[in-house]
């Protein structure tokens, strides 16, 4: 990994076509400008970190089919009972 | 071809029922083929499986039938990587999480599949999270509301049933 030290206002050029600017420090923050053409997706890292996580949370589930459809099949009925259990209080 | 499936065994999949990742999704990178599955039992749920893998499918959902005011940021480039769908072309899916406790079942809104039908490529676009397309946006609501708009279809063929029973006795 190539580590740069850069002050207040300067900025990093990447490929000659993006301009990365440090704009504010404030403690444990930095806020950055970006400048890159259109056809540049700027994503935070986490966001893509967290997309991996997803889908391969998503792949290990709904392992069970029948649990889960039993479980829907009793959701499905569940909104139905609405009369209070008021019985018991006499 | 025949491919292998832990979740669905063999399913008969056809050449053009593939559908080729340039990048994979995230997490299986080194995937690139997938095949969407139809499976009744678990509708609206369908299941994006891996054709290299059979290990690998997450369920899919229209997210517009658990969100139907969702929005899709996408840019032309990532368009043209699927090669430049029509809007009647592109199919907009969205990974779940299905736990055992279905209440909890999410989707993620915030990195659709989008898939063109007549080039048969597709591309999972990341979005920058916010509340209104969360990565583990509640489907509860929205599969129980789907599952009782089915459940209230059903009586109408029911009471046809009956009717002919009746003429029977």
């Amino acid at each position: 990994m190539l580590v740069l030290t850069r002050k207040l206002e300067e900025s990093l050029l990447l490929g000659g076509e993006i301009r990365i600017t440090v704009l504010g420090v404030n403690g444990d923050k930095v806020r950055l400008g970006i400048d890159a053409p259109r056809t540049v997706k700027v994503l935070r890292g986490e966001t893509v970190d967290q997309t991996r996580d997803a889908n391969r949370l998503s792949a290990s589930s709904g392992m069970n089919l029948a649990a889960i459809f039993k479980d829907a099949a009793q959701a499905m009925e569940a909104p139905r009972v609405e009369t209070p259990k008021e019985e018991k209080q006499d | 071809m025949i491919i292998e499936t832990h979740r669905f065994g063999r399913p008969p999949i056809t050449p053009d029922h593939i559908i080729s990742f340039g990048e994979g999704l995230h997490g299986f990178e080194q995937l690139k083929r997938y095949a969407i599955i139809l499976c009744e039992a678990t509708e609206p749920i369908q299941w994006l499986q891996a054709v290299d893998d059979p290990t690998v499918s997450l369920p899919i959902i229209n997210p517009f039938l658990i969100k139907p005011d969702y929005e899709l940021d996408v840019d032309d480039a990532e368009l043209h990587s699927i090669g430049t769908p029509s809007v009647e072309e592109i199919l907009i899916v969205n990974a779940m999480v299905l736990p055992e406790k279905i209440r909890e079942a999410t989707v993620n809104l915030s990195a659709p599949v989008l898939i063109n039908l007549r080039s048969k490529q597709g591309r999972q676009i990341v979005m920058e999270y916010s509340q209104a397309n969360a990565i583990r946006y509640p489907a509860f609501e929205a599969l129980a509301a789907y599952y009782r708009e089915q459940e209230a279809r059903k009586p109408e063929k029911k009471e046809q049933a009956d009717v002919s029973i009746n003429q029977k006795t």
